[in-house]
């Protein structure tokens, strides 16, 4: 592009008003949770700390539920992510690799489950795992997650799997190698960087959701965000330890994120571009 | 403070009646540094749990219970829920003497402006005294007081206490055991950080211990006739959600008459199976 | 034995089948049976059949009415700002080419925030008198007063409030999908356009944009679900208040099934709301999508 000076001084401030409006919510996040409590509602508000305290940190140790609740979210996000990849792992190379007509309508249909919002399924899930005995477990609220997590996993890995050359898996039937043995032998390996972008998608999926934790777990299996949203009880909200709560709970992820960020920002977008 | 007495012609006191609340609230709704604006009001008006807080002004107006009497028969539309509703709102459409964003202040904010000395008096639950804290400006000038009586004397609403033992509990003699435990030592949730207990006895054992100042108010609040629970109804969240907050939040705006609202109430409620 | 191809197929879905039927399928019909039953959250799986009986009371109802009216509200407002300002935002980074890559993972970073954060921060940010947006407009001088705006409490704006922390998180989604469509166009296409004189209009409305549509038809679906079927976001932000203003139909649907514990007639509402949202995606997608001109 052949810009002018002007051209790219616009530029310039367009680019630098969207970073400002675009990260300004979380660094207020981050600044009000290093700040002393009672400053979280100064008025008139500050954008950086008058005076940095570990306050809101160190308070959170006084509930220890909250910091179960961060073990529960752990557990829980795991259990859901190896469960959804035992299923969706053989359900996408089904979809993938054989045009069947089954492949295809299975593939609709777990698109379609995108069209049900959680709160109406909520109920009829909770009496499922109540009759399964599974309320107020891992399992049970794993589970539940696992309904979003199988059908986002499965179109997900059907689009990693369709990128692999047919070639590959040939040569290893002309080995003699059966259909199974080529999915652990040649997809899963090739396709291994894609299954970890799958699981962490289904990890996050299920460690920010909210209605079936809701729903599914009383005291002792509550999530995080469960905790983080029981600070808007009662009759008033402790803005300081929900700040520094709610950056400890998304600190992780971002990092993670940002370790994995392109293979994370092609996964999300792929799924959209291929259709 | 003789400027008071100058003024309204008796000394400043605790209020005790809604006439001297009045008084007091337009007394102290103040513009200190002259720049047209206010910097103190006298008080505020919670009006984001405006399905809540009128109803005290109707006990206090003298009604023998809030929207049903004790046959759970409708009373929303009496004479005394007139009068404790067009209360509630005339110290925001009236007086002018709370801050006038009523919608956004539920007991957080409210409790938020009272510490950062934006209110001089807000009506509260009877812990709260205890949760003052120590860095707020107005730490060591804090006092507490009865609920304020209107025609029909002191009135208040006292939050139910429950210990839900469920049916399908594994350890209902160890939990039974657990809620005799709590009745018999009450008292020990009085020095627990909330400060709060269930019983008349547990607070009348700390009435006269130094730093409890708040627990005889408190004790004369929860023995006036007028203090009286909310009607043990199934559907009660539903009268809240549907009914009361919306009455609350319609007569907020200034421009609906009281009466009307609650004539509407009644029917929303005859609607639900009441008569 | 010797599996048929078609037959290693159903083997292998088998076992995601036989979970999606037992926690989504099942779910569902359980859902439908109730939406035709009078049933209390206190006595699950019992109650009357009431035939057409909570469908009528649904259809009749104005808050139910007012709630899907405000669904749509929210899910056109959210999805045309996401959309507008990511299409934006791609065009953007297209023409930066490789510089943009910076710009494009500080854009990428609000996908990461949990919902429930994002929801409680937006709220944070938004309370008058002591917000720190309504400080800076004051300071801005854009507002007299810092008490001026009113964002979660004034009825008439609430459902734009709500809307802010939606399009904070997902119009970096909408803007990453359309970068990767753009960059998926052969620039010989736009080369060759530039030759034959098309100017950058003409380029932009006959090349990239019909070269885009499936991509933009498949963001707007999946998207529009998305803020249609939104819960934690507002809950956490107004429980649908003030005086039901932000109340969508996920909200009335927690509200009437949960609060109230009406689980036939919530059923009922939520059958009606997934029967609505099916038939507007099928209608989009023919609409943006069959009329494309992909090959």
């Amino acid at each position: 592009m052949n810009s002018s000076f002007a051209q790219r001084t616009t530029l310039a401030l367009l680019v630098a008003t969207i970073l400002i409006i675009y990260v300004f919510p979380y660094a207020f996040l981050v600044s009000t949770s290093v700040k002393p409590p009672e400053d979280a509602l100064a008025i008139p508000p500050t954008l950086l700390p008058q005076r940095i305290s570990l306050e809101n940190y160190s308070n959170i140790g006084e509930f220890p539920s909250v910091q179960r609740s961060f073990g529960n979210s752990i557990i829980i996000a795991l259990l859901c992510t190896g469960w959804t990849l035992l299923l969706a792992v053989p359900a996408a190379y089904g979809v993938a690799r054989f045009a069947t007509w089954a492949g295809k309508l299975f593939l609709l249909v777990a698109l379609v489950t995108r069209l049900i919002p959680p709160v109406s399924v909520g109920i009829p899930l909770f009496a499922i795992m109540r009759s399964l005995g599974l309320t107020d477990t891992h399992v049970g609220v794993a589970l539940a997650h696992a309904t979003i997590g199988v059908p986002l996993a499965i179109w997900l890995l059907a689009s990693f799997m369709e990128g692999i050359p047919h070639e590959l898996e040939e040569a290893a039937r002309v080995d003699g190698c059966s259909r199974l043995g080529a999915l652990f032998r040649i997809i899963i390996p090739v396709a291994a960087g894609g299954i970890a972008v799958t699981a962490v998608f289904v990890f996050l999926a299920s460690w920010n959701e909210f209605l079936f934790s809701l729903l599914l777990s009383s005291t002792g299996i509550k999530t995080a965000p469960i905790a983080i949203a029981e600070f808007k009880s009662q009759y008033s909200i402790q803005w300081g330890t929900m700040t520094s709560l709610s950056v400890l709970y998304s600190l992780p992820v971002i990092i993670f994120s940002l370790v994995m960020q392109k293979r994370i920002v092609a996964g999300m977008t792929m799924g959209a571009v291929k259709g | 403070m003789a400027a008071f007495e100058a003024e309204y012609g008796y000394p400043l006191a605790p209020p005790t009646t809604w006439q001297e609340f009045d008084d007091m609230a337009q007394f102290f709704t103040r513009d200190d540094d002259g720049d047209g604006e206010i910097d103190m009001y006298g008080t505020d008006v919670k009006g984001g749990v405006a399905d809540f807080e009128w109803m005290i002004a109707v006990l206090q107006a003298g009604s023998p219970g809030v929207v049903l009497d004790a046959d759970h028969n409708i009373i929303i539309d009496n004479e005394a829920h007139v009068e404790g509703l067009s209360y509630y709102i005339s110290h925001h459409c009236d007086m002018d003497v709370a801050p006038p964003n009523v919608n956004e202040v539920d007991w957080g904010v409210a409790e938020n402006l009272f510490y950062q000395s934006q209110t001089a008096m807000f009506r509260f639950w009877g812990h709260a005294y205890r949760l003052t804290r120590g860095d707020s400006p107005i730490a060591d000038l804090v006092g507490a007081a009865p609920m304020v009586a209107g025609p029909g004397g002191i009135g208040a609403i006292p939050g139910p206490w429950f210990n839900i033992v469920p049916k399908t509990s594994e350890n209902k003699e160890l939990a039974l055991q657990l809620v005799q435990y709590l009745y018999d030592h009450n008292a020990m949730g009085i020095e627990a950080p909330l400060g709060l207990a269930a019983r008349k006895s547990a607070y009348a054992q700390y009435a006269d211990v130094a730093g409890f100042e708040n627990l005889n108010p408190l004790l004369e609040t929860l023995d006036s006739p007028q203090t009286i629970g909310r009607p043990a109804v199934a559907d009660w969240q539903q009268i809240a959600d549907e009914i009361l907050g919306p009455i609350g939040s319609d007569a907020l705006t200034c421009e609906q008459d009281p009466a009307e609202l609650l004539a509407w109430g009644r029917e929303q409620l005859e609607a639900m199976g009441y008569e | 034995m010797k599996l048929t191809d078609r037959s290693f197929v159903l083997v292998l879905l088998l076992p995601a089948t036989l979970f999606l039927a037992s926690f989504v399928g099942y779910p569902l019909f359980l859902l439908i049976r109730d939406s035709f039953h009078d049933v209390s959250i206190y006595a699950l799986g019992e109650g009357e059949f009431v035939g057409w009986a909570n469908y009528a009371k649904a259809l009749s109802s104005s808050r139910v009415l007012d709630s899907a009216g405000r669904t749509l509200n929210y899910t056109i407002l959210a999805l045309s700002a996401e959309f507008v300002l990511g299409f934006g935002a791609a065009l953007l980074f297209n023409a930066m080419g490789k510089r943009s890559e910076i710009l494009r993972t500080v854009f990428a970073f609000p996908l990461m925030i949990p919902p429930i954060v994002a929801g409680l921060l937006w709220r944070f940010m938004l309370i008058d008198n002591i917000g720190i947006v309504n400080h800076i407009l004051e300071q801005l001088g854009l507002i007299a007063d810092s008490s001026d705006i009113s964002w979660l409490g004034d009825r008439d704006i609430v459902l734009f409030s709500v809307a802010l922390p939606n399009i904070w998180l997902t119009t970096s989604f909408v803007a990453l999908a359309l970068y990767t469509g753009l960059q998926n166009i052969p620039s010989e296409l736009i080369e060759a356009a530039k030759i034959d004189g098309a100017s950058a209009m003409q380029r932009f409305h006959r090349i990239t944009v019909p070269l885009l549509r499936p991509v933009i038809a498949v963001v707007l679906i999946l998207r529009g679900i998305d803020a249609a079927r939104a819960f934690d976001m507002i809950w956490i932000q107004t429980e649908g208040g003030p005086r039901f203003a932000s109340e969508i139909l996920s909200i009335h649907i927690y509200r009437t099934m949960i609060r109230y514990g009406n689980v036939g007639e919530a059923s009922a509402i939520a059958a009606l709301f997934m029967l609505g949202m099916l038939l507007i995606s099928a209608m989009v997608f023919f609409l943006i999508w069959g009329r494309g001109t992909w090959q």
